[in-house]
């Protein structure tokens, strides 16, 4: 049905698929599987028209193609039902569907009981019970997911890629989506399914492929592949030695965190942070990871949740109280969450500070330039002129100039959030280098990612997110914990 | 240390191209131009101390306005109201001071429902999250009515009141240069007092620092530890200040208060405001930009009349001149991203 | 489920304009009960054409707000509309159908610069036609240097005082248009693009819809609607004014948004507007016929602005807290992770 070789991709100097070879059958469905920034996403964009190949092949029913828009892919029979949903959730299901393909009459007015018709047809296909006529904006995030699989099939998709299908899904509907895709199957359609879940792709996948740092581990018949063996292809082996050494030494408890609860989203989560380490967050995105983070310092309003710094009771009754008793959390979406992109970087590092950074409650420009020179000198920013825009710096600058911010608000304890996401090779390592430093002179450091490599080169000890909550504290003091052990308690 | 010189070295030589890349210096050329223009053709009507003093005092209102709305846009926020509720403040204070009340309470009346109007914007805008668009135009309406439903459309003198009030906006503060006076009215002292020291704090003190950190970008401000929503609900109770201020020096300048007060200023306000380098994206803008910008529609609106031009023109270069900034920066945006 | 999925649509939209044609009713007959009078056709009759031309403006701006734009110059192309078509009558001395089509193409072709600038030069469509409207009206202005132009044909006067069947023509342009936009909107695949577009731009886009000459062709239908009811109101007044149709935008935005549009795009219909229209229209006849002070009106106009839209905006928020609420109940479902392990380290 569709083969591709050797795909290319990069975004600037960044390299995101190397070469990768990836075929899918007439009517099998294909898992596509690897951790965050394996470059999935990456290449369903490529195959489906989205994002150009540097180089590569694609040949689909046996015709080479090159896709230029998503338009071109869909007639070409190709769609995506991508993770956010498009539908309009002020028009019917049925027009939906039907966009820009409206049945019309005599008149030219759109001929709604045949695009009923017609969409119920295909409903009856796929076996499920929509109503056409409802507002798409009615329906559960589940019901809208299946709108967007009859979109596809009235594209007369014969390869639909889905990404992420089930991550917002009840049981039941994820019981109704497989229902669906094995009746697709039947038929005779194509579809990659992407997934985190495990269970899921073992429940109803023909063949796994897995792809790690941009590169396709390999393809395996899924009835003659273990879970153990998937893992482990997805985590692979990385060196440790790129992550600065661990903890010398472990101390008391500087930061306790007891039944943190966020409505719909996380749900009693307690820790312990102790002077000297860095405690690590893993979990797969939705997991609650971030969600927990954010609940902490009150950027969303919890249900519940008591802290201690350095055994006295705190409240932290919102970000700016937070950041006043030494509390900070440091956004993983850099963008519009952390810094601020039309400023420079004087103001950027500064924008914690403002009050410290003042002379009779005027801002001291000389004093927050020689704080922002002091970071640009410790974090090598580049280039070096604190009048730079932050906007115009590179990606791993800009998450230096982000810390830079936090650390000049000088934290007790600082929640990194993703901290080296879309960020070169040289600033990772200077970045982990930071953390471990500030560890190492008593603040507490907490370190989020869904890069398991990291969390587990940068921790000490581990927190893994399920559902919203903890579901296994791991010890990795020696630096032993295996990808395997964490992934097995973050997945369902 | 070489790292420090080198960067000092290099922002100097960053200096002129960020001079010659700032709106400021732009505007700055522009009015120079026009003026130079002005002068040139029209020497003896436009460079005369009576009609300086005639385009600046007229201008005084839109200048307090506009510094009024560049406060909100800065915050991503935007207020149509201002022009209304300049109207209900006047119409309050003019019906106190006619009633006999002595001044100031009368005055601390019309501040006093300026800014409830100015803190219900703010709550709805921040707090139960409405854009600000539709806020300030229901504002805009609700203000103006209860003005004509309080007054029924008249005007309200206030002959009792102190003769001192209905006289300051107009008197004259000045000096002898041979036989000649020059005198400033108080009306323009006041405006030009308050938008200079307003300026320099926007510029320089710490919490109004905030509210550019907010406007740019507000998650992030959160996150840094900002009151977000209370730096929010700010703006828009001092945008209200300064409506306030155009209320008093109105209502004192024509010795009544009125109902029709600022009918689409609001709309002149955005206009200088945007051209002076404030954007509805929010984290931008400056007083000395929005000045400029009221300035240069004053200028031009002079010249239609000295030039023996239509006046009437003058109102249709406000729009012109605002698409053609925003038209230069989109180009400019262009340039940059490409 | 099916019976499930008909209650929700009910809910959203129905509920709202049920609501607001309850309000109108109540309002009607509250004021003929006190004050009477209300319903006669006479006063029926002064309420409709107080309203007509925001109404007809309304209709346009209705489309322009669904694909999530705005058009502020509205009120400046009405009066344009006016001086153009009476300049053209009585000082170039054209036959009215040959003045009032130069007069709607004139309309036609503000409404198609304002598309192209707000397309090409990607600004807020708030600030693009604030511009045109600042600058039509200072244009309105300078060249009739403030003056009244008026001297029209008997013909042309019937544009605005005739009557078909004892209804004035105005009333029934606006019915008739607002029936065939009304149509149109809900059924034809050109304007249904409009609510994908406001709904979300980008997946607009990639499902093919050519955003960019849909837009221009919204905000000319805009004006040019704008156009038609200022060439209506100069037959009507006998007259044509700079200073008509001031702040008739505010009260065409203000219809449709108490009709239940969403500011932001992506919902709307002609249906809605039109009660917003009448819903102002007998507001302000109420504060008429009771001889309570007139002046009220538009603080009513604005308190119900807001109303209208905190409601809206109440009704949102509900349908978040419902998702949260859904995933707090798989959350209490999956408790059963939760072992000994939250907490003691």
């Amino acid at each position: 049905m569709l083969k591709a070789t050797g795909i290319t991709k990069s975004f600037h100097t960044n390299m995101v698929l190397h070469g990768v070879d990836f075929d899918v059958l007439p009517g099998e469905v294909h898992a596509l599987i690897g951790e965050n920034g394996a470059g999935k996403s990456t290449l369903v964009n490529i195959l489906s028209g989205n994002l150009s190949r540097d180089t590569g092949t694609v040949l689909f029913d046996g015709q080479e193609v090159d896709f230029a828009h998503p338009l071109d892919a869909m007639r070409a029979g190709v769609s995506v039902v991508h993770q956010e949903l498009s539908l309009v959730p002020n028009a019917s299901v049925a027009e939906n569907i039907y966009l820009r393909r409206e049945k019309t009459n005599a008149f030219g007015l759109n001929d709604w009981p045949a695009m009923f018709k017609a969409a119920t047809e295909i409903f009856q296909r796929m076996g499920v019970d929509i109503d056409p006529r409802a507002l798409a904006g009615s329906l559960s995030v589940g019901m809208q997911q299946l709108v967007e699989v009859a979109k596809a099939i009235a594209l007369n998709a014969k390869l639909i890629f889905m990404d992420e299908p089930t991550s917002s899904l009840s049981e039941k509907e994820i019981q109704e989506l497989y229902g669906v895709v094995n009746d697709l199957k039947a038929q005779g359609l194509s579809i990659v399914f992407i997934s985190h879940k495990l269970t899921e792709l073992f429940a109803i996948s023909d063949r796994i492929t897995v792809l790690r740092d941009g590169k396709l581990v390999g393809t395996r018949p899924t009835k003659q592949a273990s879970p153990e063996e998937i893992i482990s292809m997805m985590v692979g082996r990385h060196l440790n030695d790129l992550y600065p050494p661990r903890a010398k030494s472990i101390g008391e408890v500087i930061f306790k965190c007891r039944d943190l609860s966020l409505f719909g989203a996380v749900k009693d989560v307690s820790f312990d942070l102790r002077r000297g380490e860095i405690l690590g967050i893993a979990g797969l995105i939705g997991s609650g990871r971030t969600e927990a983070m954010r609940a902490l310092i009150n950027a969303d309003r919890r249900l519940s949740g008591t802290f201690e710094l350095n055994g006295q009771a705190v409240t932290l009754d919102d970000p700016a109280d937070a950041m006043e008793k030494g509390v900070i959390y440091v956004s993983e979406d850099r963008k519009s969450q952390g810094v601020f992109l039309d400023y420079d970087m004087v103001r950027n590092i500064g924008a914690s500070t403002l009050d410290r950074q003042s002379r009779a409650g005027m801002e001291n420009r000389k004093s927050m330039r020689q704080s922002a020179l002091k970071f640009i000198r410790e974090m090598d920013i580049r280039p070096a002129r604190p009048g730079t825009r932050v906007v115009d710096l590179s990606g791993g600058n800009q998450q230096k100039v982000l810390l830079a911010k936090a650390l000049n608000a000088r934290p007790k304890v600082l929640i990194v959030d993703e901290p080296t996401r879309g960020v070169d090779v040289g600033a990772k390592s200077l970045i982990h280098k930071q953390l471990r430093r500030l560890a190492d002179e008593g603040i507490g450091v907490i370190v989020v990612s869904s890069e398991l490599p990291e969390v587990l080169g940068m921790s000490d000890r581990l927190l893994v997110f399920r559902n919203g909550t903890v579901a296994s504290q791991l010890d990795n003091n020696d630096g032993s914990l295996t990808p395997e052990s964490v992934m097995a308690s973050a997945v369902d | 240390m070489t790292i420090t010189e080198r960067t000092i070295e290099a922002d100097q030589t960053a200096l002129v191209s960020r001079l010659v890349s700032s709106r400021q210096f732009w505007l700055i050329l522009i009015n120079l131009a026009v003026i130079c223009t002005l002068g040139a053709l029209r020497p003896d009507s436009f460079l005369s101390w009576i009609n300086f003093k005639a385009v600046l005092s007229l201008m005084s209102y839109d200048v307090l306005l506009a510094v009024a709305m560049t406060t909100v846009l800065i915050v991503r926020g935007l207020d149509l109201s201002v022009g209304s509720v300049l109207a209900l403040s006047s119409v309050v204070m003019a019906m106190l001071l006619r009633d006999g009340y002595p001044v100031f309470p009368s005055l601390l009346a019309g501040l006093a429902i300026a800014l409830l109007c100015g803190f219900i914007n703010g709550l709805l805008v921040v707090k139960a999250g409405i854009l600000p668009f539709l806020v300030t135009l229901g504002m805009m309406s609700a203000a103006r009515g209860f003005a004509t439903v309080l007054t029924t459309g008249q005007y309200v003198s206030f002959p009792q009141a102190p003769r001192w009030f209905s006289r300051f906006a107009r008197q004259e503060f000045g000096f002898h240069i041979g036989d000649m006076f020059y005198g400033i009215p108080a009306l323009l002292l006041i405006t030009l007092g308050v938008t200079l020291v307003y300026g320099l704090l926007l510029a320089n003190w710490v919490p109004l620092r905030r509210m550019f950190y907010l406007g740019e970008s507000p998650e992030a401000a959160k996150l840094s530890g900002m009151r977000t929503a209370r730096l929010g609900i700010s703006a828009y109770l001092i945008s209200a200040i300064f409506v306030w201020i155009a209320a008093v020096l109105m209502t004192s300048a024509n010795k009544i208060g009125y109902a029709n007060y600022g009918i689409s200023a609001e709309l002149r306000a955005l206009a200088a405001a945007v051209i002076g380098g404030a954007s509805l994206a929010g984290g931008s803008g400056s007083i000395l930009g929005t000045f400029l910008g009221v300035l240069l529609l004053a200028l031009i609106g002079n010249g239609f009349v000295l030039l023996n031009g239509n006046p009437n023109w003058q109102q249709a270069t406000i729009g012109a001149v605002l698409i053609i900034a925003v038209g230069v920066d989109a180009l400019r945006t262009f340039r940059a991203r490409s | 489920m099916k019976t499930g999925f008909r209650k929700a649509r009910l809910n959203i939209n129905t509920i709202q304009y049920v609501g607001l044609a309850l309000v109108i009713l109540a309002i009607a007959f509250g004021f003929q009960a006190a004050f009477g009078n209300v319903m006669t056709t006479a006063n029926l009759r002064v309420m409709a054409m107080n309203m007509v031309f925001e109404g007809i403006m309304a209709l346009g701006m209705t489309f322009v707000i669904i694909m999530g734009g705005i058009d502020l110059s509205v009120a400046s192309v009405f009066a344009f509309g006016e001086i153009l078509v009476a300049k053209l009558m009585v000082q170039a001395g054209l036959p009215v159908p040959v003045a009032v089509v130069l007069t709607l193409i004139t309309c036609a072709g503000i409404g198609a610069l304002n598309g192209v600038m707000i397309v090409m030069l990607r600004v807020h469509p708030l600030i693009i036609t604030l511009g045109t409207l600042l600058t039509l009206r200072g244009i309105n202005l300078a060249i009739t240097d403030g003056k009244s132009i008026s001297g029209f044909s008997e013909g042309f006067l019937w544009l605005g005082q005739g009557r078909i069947f004892g209804v004035d023509f105005p009333i029934i342009f606006f019915s008739v248009t607002a029936l065939i936009l009304g149509l149109l909107l809900a059924h034809h695949r050109y304007f249904r693009q409009l609510y994908f577009i406001g709904g979300s731009e980008r997946a607009a886009r990639f499902s093919g819809v050519n955003v960019s000459r849909v837009k221009i062709s919204i905000y000319v239908l805009s004006s040019t609607l704008a156009g038609c009811a200022g060439i209506m109101a100069a037959a009507k007044y006998g007259a044509a004014h700079w200073g008509h149709g001031n702040a008739s935008e505010l009260k065409a935005i203000a219809s449709v948004a108490i009709g239940g549009a969403d500011i932001m795009g992506g919902s709307g219909t002609i249906f809605g507007t039109v009660l917003g229209v009448i819903f102002l229209a007998v507001v302000h006849n109420a504060f008429v016929t009771s001889a309570v002070n007139t002046f009220w009106y538009d603080v009513v106009n604005g308190v119900m602005l807001l109303l209208a839209v905190l409601i809206s905006r109440f009704i949102a928020r509900q349908n978040t807290q419902k998702l949260k609420a859904l995933r707090q109940s798989k959350l209490d479902q999956s408790q059963h992770y939760q072992t000994s392990k939250g907490g003691k380290p």
